[in-house]
């Protein structure tokens, strides 16, 4: 899965803290996700999708759409 | 720009208290419960009775941490779940390895005691590690 978490909160100027703290997770949680580490739950998908009012599969792709 | 959806500030300090209340809970019961069935009392039903306030006392602390771990966020879960499940695997390997040594002649007696310590000891470091993993 990748995602484009990073550009999207570099574009807005959060910390990883701070959008953590907008989802309800920890820093860490929002490093593993950029990381790729970490695949989000439906429930922390939609709601990093609000907070950056996007539909979750313009955030999220699995790896063989990327670029398709 | 949307609204955050933060845990709310008072959630943490009432899921440690809970989890300290717990531990103060086991800790009193496994006490009292391990001098009374010192005095080898003959009638069985106080000690089945004393017995089963022992194992209540636990079941507070498993009961807390089972509270804690599904109020924490989901990645903090993922990270219980894996941290639980390498725990469960090294105490097995422990469990099935003293077994294996005891059939072999090397070890006469594994005291249950020992086997609740390494799980309590490999339990943290699971922890650790797989939280590590995420870094």
């Amino acid at each position: 899965m990748k995602n484009r978490l990073r550009v999207l909160r570099a574009e807005q100027n959060w910390s990883q803290a701070e959008l953590g703290m907008r989802v309800g997770v920890t820093r860490q949680a929002i490093n593993a996700i950029e990381n790729g580490k970490y695949d989000p739950g439906l429930p922390l998908a939609m709601k990093i999708a609000r907070v950056f009012e996007q539909r979750v599969d313009d955030i999220f792709q699995l790896d063989d759409e990327v670029g398709g | 720009m949307a609204i955050s959806q933060s845990t709310p500030p008072t959630a943490t300090p009432r899921r440690v208290k809970i989890f300290i209340a717990a531990i103060a809970i086991w800790l009193v019961t496994y006490v009292a419960a391990v001098r009374i069935l010192d005095y080898h009392i003959p009638n069985p039903w106080i000690r089945g009775g004393v017995a089963a306030l022992g194992i209540c006392g636990f079941l507070v602390w498993m009961a807390a941490a089972a509270f804690a771990i599904r109020s924490e966020n989901e990645f903090n879960r993922r990270v219980y779940l894996i941290g639980t499940a390498c725990a469960f695997a090294v105490s097995a390997t422990f469990v099935f390895a003293c077994n294996m040594l005891q059939r072999a002649g090397f070890v006469h007696y594994v005291p249950l005691t020992t086997i609740l310590l390494v799980m309590f000891i490999t339990w943290p470091l699971a922890l650790a590690f797989a939280s590590r993993h995420y870094l």
